[in-house]
C-alpha cells in the first residue's frame, strides 16, 4: 500500500470545538440523559444555535478535571465543595436531515448511522423475536415505537445542579421544536459501588488515549506521556501514553483527523480520515444503548455453573466469584485475571491495564508487586471468550491479522450506571467513535457474538450473549470444558445512533436557515 | 491410493481415470517443494541456511508421514472482505467498495483485487443495479492442473474436462479452449485472466490467492523465529521476519501466527484434507427483504460448489452466489443488510467467513523443542552455525 502518505506528526486537536464527553469524558457521578423528538426544525434551529455557548467543550472539561484533581491533592479527599456542571448534545441522522439537508447527511459514509439503530438491532444480535424482552419493539426509548432525535446529557457530581439545568433545558427544547420522549438518570451512587456496574465489576477502566497535541503553545500532548523513564520502556513509549493507556490516532474517534495506519500504530494515515459533511470536523458518532442488567439471573447461573464445574473438574477452588472473574476476565476490583489468576489482588490503576494475552507488554512497572503476567495464547488462564478478551484482544493476533489492527476497532466508553427501580437497573452505555460499522457494530457482530472470532474455538462473550445457544470453552488442567451459557442477563431496552457535532456546528451551521 | 482429495471433495475428476490420483500427486509435490525444495523459500532450505535440519520442522506432508495420533482439527478464520486497501480508500467507503468490485492492475496483471482467498464478480443490469454476485474460492491450480496435465494422465481428456467445468461454472455451452488461452512468444498457455473467468468468476485469479501460497505459508510459518534476542510471537513481526504471505491481509499474518504458535508449543501440524481455502457460509442475521418481513434472506444465498455443513466450521464451500430466489422478480438491492440495500460485493463479503483447516497434534513432550532461526534477511552468524543443538537452545 502507499506508505508515503503516512505521518508520525500528531495533529493539534481543536479542544474548543470537540464536545467534552467525547474527550476527555465527563466522569461525573450524576448524569441526566434527556431524549427528544424533532417536530419543527425551523423553531429548533435558532435554539440549537444558541446552545453553542452552553455546550461543554473538551477544553473546558479538561480544565475542570485538572482543577478537581488539584483540589483533591490539596485537601487529601474528594473536593465535594467544588461543583462542575457539563452539558453535551447529539443528534440523530433523521434530525440532521431535517436541520441541514439530505445531501449533507448522505455524505457520511457510515451506513449504520444513516439508517439508525432500530433496523440494525437484530443485526447486532438483539433478539429478533417480537415481544420478547430486548426486542426493539419493547424499548422505552428509541426503537420502533419511541424514535428520538436529540440527546442532551447533563452532568455534575451535584444532583440538584444536574436536575435544575436539565429541567431548564427540557423546557427550552419543548418550546423550540422538540417533544420530550424519555429521561434516564445515571447515578454511580445507586450501583453496588461507585465506578462498578451492577454485576459488581469496576467499569470503564481501559479506554484508549488519543494521540494529539493541545492547540495552544507549547502544544503539549493532550494525553501526557507518563511511562517510567528508562530504555526498557522505550518500545512501549511509542504505543502507550501510560502503562494503562494505549495511544490511538484521533481519526478513529473524531472527524477531521487521520485514522491509525492499520499496520503501524505509530503512524496516522491522512488518506483515511472519516468522511462526512464539512461541519462534521471535530465531531464523533455516539452510540447510546440502555442496557438493563438482570443481576439475579447472572448470579444464579454462576452459582449453578460453578457447582457443576466443581464436581466435573474435581476442583474445589471454583466458586461463583472465580467463575464470574473468568467470564469477565477481571476480578471485581478490575484486577485482570491474566495477572492474578487465583484471587483479586486489587492492583493499582496503571497495573490493572498493564497486560497482554500474548505475553506481558513490557518489564515490571516500578512498585508493581506482581509479575506482569505470562503468555496465555490458548486461553488456559483467561478463557478466549472472556468479555474483556473478546472486546479487546490486546496484543494477540485476531481474525483481522496482527494485533496492530485491534486498536482501530476500539471505542471511547462513557457509560454510567442507572437504577430506575428494583427491576430496572443497568448501564446507560455511551460510546464514541468515527465509524459505527467498523467499531461498535464490528465488536458486536464479529467478536462478541461470534464463537470463532477474534479467536477460533473460544465461544460467545458470556456477559453480552443473547441467544440461549451460547457457550464458552474453558481450558482447565489440560481439559476443554464447554460451558453452556444461556445469557439474557443484559437486556437492551433502548438506544439510538447519534452524531455529537462540533460546537461550530451549533454556532455556524445552525445559524443558517436552509 | 490418493492422499489428497480434490479441493472441496469435488467429484469432477472421477470422470477421468487416474485423475484423482494425479491430483493427489500434484498436491504432494506442493508440500515437497515448500518443505524440501531447493531454494531458501522452502522451509528446509531456510533451516539449513542456519545450520539446522528437518528435526526443527513441525509441518509435515501426510504423504510422507502418517497423521500424528491425537491430532485435532483447528480452524483459522477470517472474513472474505479484504482490508488491504482500507488505508488507501477508507474502510467501508463507497470508493473502496467500487474499487473492490472492479479489476485492478496488481503485480502487472489486470485482476480482481480481492485478496482474502475469496473473489467475487457483480453482475449488473442496464441501470447498474446488481442482479447477482458470484463468489469463488476455487484455486487456480485446479484449472492449471486440468490444462497442463502435469502428471500425464492424458491431456485431451483433462482439457475436455476443463471445458466441461468451465461450461458448467459459466452456464454457457459456448466456451472454447482457445478462449482460455494466451499466446506469448509463440507459447500457448492457459490464462487465469481469460474473459470467461473475468466475467463469471470461475476461479481465483489474484496472483497470491493460490493453494501453493497456502502451503508455503503454513510450511514456512512453522519455523520459529528469533529477532533482537527474542523469540517472535507477534503475527506482524513474524510475517515481516519470515516474509511469507502479505502482511496487509487478514489471512496470511493470522495463518502464520497460528501455525507458528503450534510449532512453538512443539506440536506437529499439517493441512486438512482436502487442501483448500473454504467459505463457511453467509451470515444473514439481521438481514431482511424489502417489504417481505417473513422472507428468509438465507434463501438468496446458494452454494454452487463444495459442501455446506450444519456446522459452518466444517463447511467446504468454494463457489456460491447471492441472487433473488429462482422465479422471483426481485432485484438484489431489495436484499437489505441491516436495513441497507446490497449495492456492492463488499456488502456481502463482509459477512462471509473463510477458513483454513489444520490438523495439530498434542505437544510432543518427548521431543526437543524446535530451534529458532533469524529472519530471512539476516545473515546467519558463524557462532550460531557451529553451536551444538543443546547450547543453541539455551541461548
Amino acid at each position: 500500500m502507499n506508505s508515503t502518505r503516512r505521518t508520525s506528526t500528531e495533529p493539534r486537536l481543536a479542544l474548543n470545538e470537540i464536545q467534552g464527553n467525547v474527550l476527555p469524558g465527563f466522569r461525573k457521578d450524576r448524569q441526566r440523559f434527556q431524549f427528544f423528538k424533532l417536530v419543527d426544525s425551523a423553531s429548533a434551529r435558532p435554539w440549537l444555535q444558541g446552545l453553542h455557548g452552553r455546550i461543554s467543550s473538551a477544553s473546558e472539561v479538561f480544565r475542570a478535571h485538572v482543577a478537581w484533581k488539584k483540589a483533591k491533592r490539596r485537601l487529601g479527599r474528594e473536593p465535594v465543595e467544588i461543583d462542575f456542571y457539563f452539558m453535551n448534545a447529539a443528534l440523530s441522522a433523521h434530525a440532521l436531515r431535517q436541520l441541514t439537508s439530505n445531501e449533507e447527511v448522505e455524505s457520511f459514509t457510515d451506513d449504520a448511522f444513516k439508517v439508525g439503530l432500530a433496523p440494525r438491532s437484530a443485526f447486532i444480535r438483539d433478539t429478533a423475536k417480537l415481544g420478547e424482552p430486548g426486542h426493539v419493539s419493547t424499548w422505552v426509548v428509541g426503537g420502533l415505537t419511541k424514535p428520538v432525535d436529540l440527546l442532551l446529557i447533563s452532568a455534575s457530581d451535584n444532583n440538584s445542579l444536574v436536575e435544575g439545568h436539565a429541567q431548564e433545558l427540557r423546557g427550552e427544547a419543548e418550546a423550540n421544536g422538540f417533544t420530550h420522549v424519555w429521561t434516564d438518570v445515571g447515578d454511580v451512587h445507586r450501583a453496588p459501588a461507585p465506578g462498578h456496574e451492577h454485576f459488581g465489576f469496576r467499569d470503564g477502566i481501559s479506554d484508549p488515549a488519543l494521540r494529539g497535541r493541545r492547540p495552544k503553545p507549547p502544544h503539549e500532548f493532550v494525553y501526557p506521556r507518563t511511562l517510567p523513564p528508562g530504555r526498557e520502556f522505550a518500545g512501549l513509549r511509542r504505543e502507550f501514553a501510560s502503562p494503562s493507556k494505549r495511544l490511538v490516532w484521533p481519526g478513529n474517534f473524531l472527524f477531521g483527523y487521520p485514522r491509525q495506519d492499520q499496520d503501524d500504530p505509530t503512524k496516522g494515515n491522512p488518506a483515511d480520515t472519516p468522511r462526512g459533511p464539512g461541519w462534521s470536523t471535530n465531531g464523533s458518532f455516539l452510540v447510546f444503548r440502555r442496557l438493563r442488567q438482570d443481576v439475579k439471573k447472572l448470579k444464579t447461573f454462576a452459582d449453578e455453573a460453578a457447582a457443576s464445574l466443581r464436581a466435573k473438574l474435581s476442583d474445589d477452588t471454583i466458586d461463583a466469584e472465580k467463575l464470574l472473574a473468568l467470564l469477565v476476565g477481571r476480578w471485581p476490583s478490575g484486577t485482570p485475571v491474566i495477572r492474578s489468576p487465583h484471587r483479586d489482588t486489587m492492583l493499582s490503576e496503571d497495573a490493572r491495564n498493564y497486560f497482554g494475552y500474548d505475553g506481558p507488554l513490557g518489564p515490571a512497572l516500578p512498585g508493581d508487586p506482581q509479575p506482569p503476567g505470562i503468555p496465555d495464547p490458548n486461553g488456559v488462564i483467561v478463557p478466549l471468550a472472556a468479555h474483556i478478551r473478546k472486546v479487546n484482544p490486546r496484543n494477540e493476533p485476531t481474525d483481522l491479522g496482527s494485533a496492530f489492527r485491534t486498536p482501530s476497532r476500539l471505542i471511547l466508553r462513557r457509560g454510567i450506571t442507572y437504577a430506575e427501580s428494583e427491576d430496572d437497573h443497568g448501564l446507560l452505555f455511551v460510546a464514541y467513535q468515527s465509524s459505527i460499522m467498523n467499531q461498535f457494530e464490528f465488536l458486536m457482530t464479529n467478536w462478541i457474538h461470534n464463537p470463532n472470532r477474534p479467536r477460533s474455538d473460544g465461544g460467545h462473550d458470556p456477559i453480552l450473549v443473547q441467544s440461549p445457544g451460547g457457550e464458552v470453552v474453558l481450558r482447565h488442567q489440560g481439559r476443554e470444558e464447554v460451558l453452556r451459557v444461556p445469557g439474557g442477563w443484559v437486556i437492551p431496552t433502548g438506544g439510538e445512533y447519534f452524531f455529537a457535532p462540533p460546537i461550530a456546528f451549533f454556532r455556524e451551521r445552525m445559524a443558517r436557515t436552509e | 491410493m490418493a492422499v489428497f482429495d480434490p479441493t472441496a471433495g469435488n467429484t469432477e475428476f472421477d470422470s477421468v481415470p487416474g485423475l484423482r490420483e494425479a491430483w493427489s500427486d500434484y498436491i504432494k509435490e506442493f508440500f515437497e517443494r515448500n518443505l524440501y525444495g531447493p531454494g531458501s523459500d522452502a522451509a528446509l532450505g531456510e533451516l539449513r541456511r542456519w545450520g539446522m535440519s528437518d528435526s526443527d520442522l513441525r509441518f509435515y506432508s501426510p504423504a510422507s508421514m502418517p497423521i500424528v495420533a491425537g491430532s485435532q482439527a483447528r480452524n483459522v478464520v477470517w472474513q472474505a472482505l479484504p482490508t488491504s486497501f482500507d488505508d488507501d480508500h477508507g474502510a467501508g467507503t463507497p470508493e473502496l467498495h467500487e474499487f473492490l468490485d472492479e479489476r485492478q492492475k496488481i503485480q502487472g496483471k489486470r485482476t480482481r483485487p480481492q485478496d482474502e482467498y475469496c473473489e467475487w464478480v457483480v453482475a449488473r443490469d442496464a441501470a447498474g443495479q446488481p442482479t447477482r454476485i458470484v463468489f469463488t474460492s476455487e484455486p487456480p491450480e485446479y484449472y492449471d492442473f486440468l490444462y497442463d496435465d502435469p502428471m500425464n494422465v492424458g491431456r485431451a481428456k483433462t482439457r475436455k474436462l476443463l471445458l466441461e467445468v468451465y461450461k458448467e461454472r459459466c452456464g454457457s455451452p459456448t466456451v472454447k479452449l482457445k478462449d482460455l488461452e494466451v499466446v506469448k512468444e509463440g507459447e500457448t498457455s492457459y490464462t487465469w485472466y481469460n474473459e470467461w473467468n473475468n466475467v463469471h468468476c470461475v476461479h481465483m485469479q489474484q496472483p497470491n490467492n493460490t493453494l501453493f501460497a497456502q502451503v508455503n505459508i503454513a510450511a514456512r510459518a512453522c519455523i520459529l523465529r528469533r529477532s533482537g534476542g527474542k523469540i517472535l510471537t507477534d503475527a506482524h513481526a513474524l510475517i515481516l521476519c519470515a516474509e511469507y504471505g502479505e502482511p496487509s491481509r487478514q489471512s496470511d499474518p493470522q495463518i502464520g501466527a497460528v501455525v507458528n504458535r503450534f510449532a512453538r508449543e512443539n506440536r506437529f501440524l499439517t493441512l486438512e484434507n482436502p487442501v483448500g481455502l473454504y467459505m463457511t457460509g453467509l451470515n444473514t442475521i439481521g438481514w431482511s427483504v424489502r417489504n417481505e418481513p417473513d422472507a428468509d434472506p438465507q434463501t438468496w444465498w446458494r452454494v454452487l460448489k463444495g459442501k455446506a455443513d450444519a456446522n459452518p466450521e466444517s463447511a467446504m464451500i468454494v463457489r456460491a452466489e447471492v441472487a433473488p430466489p429462482a422465479g422471483s422478480h426481485q432485484t438484489l438491492n431489495e436484499l437489505l443488510v441491516a436495513g441497507v440495500p446490497v449495492r456492492y460485493g463488499a456488502h456481502v463479503a463482509a459477512h462471509i467467513q473463510m477458513r483454513l483447516g489444520v490438523l495439530a497434534s498434542e505437544p510432543q513432550s518427548t521431543m526437543s523443542a524446535p530451534r529458532a532461526i533469524g529472519c530471512t534477511k539476516d545473515t546467519p552468524t558463524s557462532s550460531m552455525l557451529s553451536m551444538p543443538r543443546s547450547r543453541r537452545r539455551r541461548r
